[in-house]
């Protein structure tokens, strides 16, 4: 068992076996890098297939989408009735406000002129209104 | 020296990557096939390396596994296909680099390499072009030392018979 080698293994080993391609590296270091390693070109190019087939999918649905009838409109929502509920009674005290003055108005339309001036008169000064104008009037 | 470190993986496949493919091309002739094999086995050979002496006896022995494992599957496919591919010549292609000086040698190397035994064969190439040492190359197939070193002499008095006429220029 000598390890030694004569001359004509030596002319033997001078030849040079053909080596591995640079793509050979590159799938190694793809394959110790934790990803699938390419065992063949034709594996990559049926994964970009695939890939290329979900995105041409994924790009009809969304035109189809686009395409296709417009939305229905939608039914308009009943506007929001506030409710406005006139007082049913008010005095000449009854500070200024709508429902008091929708209450007046329903009474007739001179009792809500009195009782505006009422409040008029009451936030300016007394010389400036005729003295007929009196709280009997919303009596 | 044998490189080493975590990261010294292209060290390794620099070194002994020609060798690995003209191991792999015995039982895959063809060079991206072996070059599939050779990749499979050394993934396998780096993530256990550690686990596993001599190691390049280890790497070798892997590509030996993978290289079967290639040809059981491709047996099963052939049969199905009824393809004669038994019949084709072992090396359809080059397996040395091109030796302007002497063509002739090399190609007569690679005819009568073919025509080893593969027993023979798979030794000789261990030897001579994967550097390993008879006990390295009884670890890689498995088999006792002494019957690794008397293959290698058959296969090499078979090709000293067989390449007297063929000698090399120079």
């Amino acid at each position: 068992m000598d390890d030694r080698m004569d001359e004509f293994e030596e002319r033997l080993r001078s030849l040079r076996p053909v080596g591995p391609t640079p793509d050979l590296e590159c799938r190694v270091s793809a394959g110790l890098d934790g990803e699938p390693a390419a065992a063949k070109p034709r594996i990559g190019i049926w994964v970009v297939a695939a890939g290329l087939m979900a995105a041409t999918l994924v790009l009809c649905v969304a035109l189809a989408r686009l395409a296709g009838p417009a939305a229905a409109p939608r039914p308009p929502q009943p506007a929001k009735m506030l409710a406005l509920i006139p007082r049913r009674d008010f005095t000449a005290d009854d500070p200024p406000t709508r429902a008091v003055y929708s209450a007046a108005l329903m009474r007739s339309p001179e009792t809500l002129d009195a009782l505006l001036d009422k409040h008029a008169r009451s936030l300016m000064p007394p010389e400036r209104y005729p003295s007929p104008w009196r709280n009997a009037d919303l009596q | 020296m044998e490189p080493g470190g975590e990261r010294d993986w292209p060290t390794w496949l620099n070194r002994h990557g020609p060798a690995l493919v003209l191991f792999a091309r015995q039982w895959a002739p063809a060079r991206s096939d072996a070059e599939d094999i050779v990749q499979e086995a050394f993934i396998k050979f780096w993530r256990a390396r550690g686990s596993a002496k001599p190691e390049t006896a280890y790497l070798f022995a892997c590509v030996r596994t993978s290289a079967l494992d290639w040809l059981r599957s491709r047996t099963r496919r052939a049969r199905r296909e009824k393809d004669a591919a038994g019949l084709k010549p072992l090396f359809a292609e080059p397996v040395f680099e091109r030796f302007p000086e002497d063509e002739e040698w090399r190609a007569a190397v690679e005819r009568k390499l073919s025509e080893l035994p593969s027993e023979q064969r798979e030794v000789l190439v261990l030897k001579l072009w994967g550097s390993l040492t008879f006990r390295e190359i009884g670890v890689a197939l498995n088999i006792p030392q002494d019957t690794a070193a008397s293959r290698y002499r058959y296969a090499l008095d078979f090709l000293r018979r067989n390449l007297e006429e063929v000698r090399p220029n120079g």
